[in-house]
């Protein structure tokens, strides 16, 4: 018989059959009247008894115990969770630092960043290289943003609040810092005079007797007027040379850096009220003041000293 | 042997912790998976038992149904760990199998396993090795797990006919098989 002839015969032997007699001969309890059958019932029945043998004891004990365990393990296992759960943070911080460092363009990002940070810091403070320092400021007020030019530290060390007038043609500042420079020692009230009347004021008369500061009296009749005609920039700032000052001198005398002795008190002075001209000294500056004030605390350590008169208008006074 | 009624209080009760429980499913269903995988060929059948149990322990919480599902379930987990387990020895070869396991089940120093090995469980294996795999998982659990067709199918991730048709063409290879051999007694 050919393997085909074999095959047809086996197909034809399986579609007499039922299924519940199929059924009965997996299950070893055939007891129907196919003797072919009757043998699968026998081999199914072998078969389970062959192989669906219980597991020795120790076996048995064993995969039990085991099993116990893992259940306790699983009972046991949410309190465990809870307990390393202050350290979790760490882990995790540690962990996404490890995997971010692992990168080499996370390194590359990080130096670029602390470069920036540190450039910018110090763009900020205008500490750069001159020509860095230019270059960032023009780059910056491109995009929006103000930062000191190299020129501007400068500026800031001699003491020049910031918003002054470019243009000091017309000023009485040389005159008046000659008027300082050249004054000996004793600086009272003739000192005070003199100042003001360089800066084109009027001066009251001196008062002898009067110690503290005689503000009012010997100010100018226009004082407080504010600025008048011709105003630029107030007297002693680094952008206008005083003639007397000398040539090629970087900073005029007078700036913060380098006071007078005695050097008169600045309140309201600068920028403020320019005090030149039409004796628009007044010595408070009224509406620029606070300008004066705030730009600088040290301005009223260099006030009025020994009893002085408040000059109407001090060049070089720091704001 | 089942559990019948018991089966609820039974596995509610694995599922609290209880050993007896446990020692209580293994009892049931040990013999089963165990001939399962005999029948089968796995190397290390006892060990592959103990790692289905324990992993009925850790997915229990998750399983609904009756103590029959239970069964299916449970020797759904032993099919799915001796794939593993063939594909582990695969990459690890040499490991002993067909005849090898037979005389290593039989020589378990169990008088009732002697007993059936000088019956011929030798011969059983190896008309169960003439079967292709898939009429091995078929025949195989149908004569020893009594699963149905539609239980298979679902373990094997086949379709209703097609398990059908390999149960029609294991038990014709069979029947080939036992007419050249004689029923193994």
């Amino acid at each position: 018989m050919s393997d085909m002839n074999a095959y047809e015969s086996d197909m034809g032997w399986l579609s007499k059959l039922s299924d519940e007699e199929i059924e009965q001969a997996l299950a070893g309890d055939y007891a129907g009247g196919d003797a072919s059958l009757a043998d699968l019932a026998a081999f199914s029945l072998a078969a389970k008894t062959t192989f669906a043998a219980a597991p020795e004891d120790a076996t048995r004990a064993a995969h039990v115990n085991a099993m116990a365990e893992a259940a306790a393990d699983l009972d046991v296992a949410p309190a465990h969770a809870s307990k390393p759960a202050a350290s979790r943070p760490i882990r995790r911080v540690k962990l996404v630092l490890t995997s971010l460092f692992a990168s080499l363009i996370a390194k590359v990002a990080l130096v670029g960043l602390a470069l920036a940070a540190t450039t910018g810091g110090l763009a900020a403070a205008g500490s750069l290289p001159e020509p860095a320092q230019e270059a960032l400021a023009r780059a910056a007020e491109k995009v929006g943003f103000e930062l000191p030019a190299a020129g501007d530290a400068e500026e800031g060390e001699a003491g020049v609040p910031e918003g002054l007038p470019e243009s000091t043609e017309g000023s009485s500042a040389p005159s008046v810092l000659d008027v300082i420079r050249s004054w000996a020692d004793d600086k009272g009230c003739e000192f005070g005079h003199a100042v003001a009347t360089a800066a084109g004021g009027s001066p009251g008369p001196c008062q002898d007797e009067q110690g503290g500061n005689d503000e009012g009296e010997g100010r100018p009749e226009s004082a407080g007027k504010g600025r008048p005609e011709g105003a630029g920039k107030p007297e002693g700032t680094p952008t206008s040379k005083p003639a007397g000052a000398g040539e090629g001198q970087g900073k005029p005398e007078g700036t913060p850096s380098s006071k007078p002795e005695g050097a008169v008190k600045p309140e309201g002075t600068p920028g403020g009220g320019n005090p030149e001209a039409d004796g628009g000294a007044g010595g408070t500056g009224s509406g620029d003041e606070d300008r004066g004030g705030a730009s600088s605390g040290s301005s009223s350590s260099n006030g009025n000293t020994d009893g002085a008169d408040k000059p109407s208008s001090v060049p070089g006074g720091r704001p | 042997m089942t559990l019948g009624q018991a089966f609820d209080s039974v596995i509610n009760a694995a599922r609290a912790g209880a050993e007896w429980a446990w020692a209580e499913l293994y009892d049931d269903l040990a013999p089963l998976v165990l001939g399962y995988l005999r029948g089968r060929g796995a190397a290390e059948p006892e060990d592959l038992t103990g790692e289905v149990f324990l992993h009925m322990v850790r997915d229990v919480g998750s399983f609904e149904g009756n103590e029959r599902d239970f069964r299916a379930w449970t020797l759904s987990i032993a099919h799915h760990r001796l794939l593993d387990d063939v594909r582990y020895r695969k990459r690890r070869p040499a490991e002993p199998a067909g005849d090898e396991i037979a005389q290593h089940t039989a020589q378990g120093g169990n008088v009732e396993t002697e007993a059936l090995s000088a019956m011929g469980s030798g011969q059983v294996m190896r008309i169960i090795q003439t079967l292709s795999s898939d009429q091995r998982d078929v025949l195989l659990l149908r004569m020893i797990a009594g699963l149905t067709i539609e239980e298979i199918a679902s373990i094997l991730e086949k379709r209703v006919g097609a398990v059908k048709a390999l149960q029609r063409r294991g038990l014709a290879n069979l029947r080939k098989r036992i007419s050249r051999e004689g029923v193994p007694l």
